[in-house]
């Protein structure tokens, strides 16, 4: 009995062509996430061009993202505190792959802000940008620790969504 | 501000589509089933060396005998419902105008077996070990598994 496993190489054309025949299903899965109290509240905030945090008064931490219960305290936060939209720096990424893996010839820069206002080590997930084209200029312009600040898109085009802030850049 | 919602249309909530799909192929018997189905419009059965059994739709191995199979052959067209149900939703969910019938058929000497709608018969007529006939006159075929329908024999 022949056990040599040969395989049959396929090419993207020789499906695309039909000389290959495939049976394709596109899904149409589609999810709708509940933001809760505490992120609906910073949504609503990003929609008005602020950045919202909370403010426990027991240790008197100030978290963003926002949550309504303090996990050291064990208890309620108290307020919400409206901070600034600069930051620094916390750690940083450069990609040349989308969400998707998709290929990008330029690379996207995410980083984790952390917000003057909040307490150290609290910040957001978002995108870099005015920092370089290439991965050689993103790493000359961007350092840990470095000072940034938000870039908002223009209030009557703001959604409440986290994209409401185009990106951080650098603070000149 | 609002530290509790009493009112649903004041929820936040993030949409989004997961974009997720895939591209089957039907390997080496597979593919030559699918392609004898669209370019002559019958069913092929790939055949035994060692045990003779004919399998349909055509395989690459016999699952018994465990050798490749390289011997194709036409099964005909003419089958026996081995099972069905009927069907008045859609994959969506959504109620089908008409019912639809799907039937389990074999052929007679053969391995296997294939699953298409019926058409051309009142759910309540149906039964198990009615003869059928293949159809397969969508005028641009596929060369998938949905060019394929029964009707009775």
């Amino acid at each position: 009995m022949d056990t040599k496993l040969r395989g049959t190489a396929l090419r993207e054309d020789d499906l695309r062509s039909g000389r290959v025949l495939t049976t394709e299903w596109r899904g149409k899965i589609q999810y709708t996430w509940d933001a809760g109290v505490a992120i609906g509240q910073f949504l609503d905030g990003l929609k008005a061009g602020k950045l919202l945090g909370r403010k426990c008064q027991q240790c008197q931490r100030v978290v963003i993202p926002p949550r309504m219960f303090c996990e050291i305290c064990f208890r309620r936060s108290d307020e919400w505190v409206t901070l600034k939209d600069t930051g620094r720096i916390n750690t940083f990424s450069v990609s040349y792959v989308n969400w998707d893996a998709s290929r990008r010839t330029t690379p996207q820069v995410p980083a984790v802000i952390e917000i003057d206002g909040a307490s150290p080590g609290m910040g957001i997930l978002h995108m870099l940008g005015e920092v370089g084209e290439s991965l050689e200029q993103v790493l000359a312009s961007v350092q840990v620790g470095m000072p940034v600040q938000a870039v908002w898109k223009p209030a009557e085009q703001r959604e409440g969504q986290i994209t409401d802030v185009l990106y951080f850049r650098p603070v000149k | 501000m609002r530290e509790y919602n009493t009112n649903s249309s004041d929820l936040r909530s993030v949409s989004g589509d997961w974009g997720v799909w895939y591209r089957y192929t039907h390997g080496v018997a597979g593919e030559k089933f699918f392609q004898e189905m669209k370019a002559s419009r019958q069913l092929t059965g790939s055949v035994c060396p060692k045990c003779k059994r004919t399998f349909v739709p055509a395989s690459m191995y016999c699952e018994d005998c465990f050798v490749q199979m390289t011997e194709y052959r036409p099964v005909g067209d003419t089958g026996t419902v081995a099972s069905f149900t009927v069907l008045h939703e859609s994959l969506e969910e959504t109620p089908l105008a008409e019912p639809l019938v799907a039937a389990f058929v074999q052929f007679d000497g053969v391995a296997g077996g294939l699953l298409a709608p019926l058409r051309g018969v009142q759910p309540g007529q149906v039964q198990i070990g009615m003869k059928v006939k293949a159809v397969i006159d969508k005028e641009q075929p596929t060369g998938t598994i949905v060019d394929l329908a029964w009707v009775p024999a």
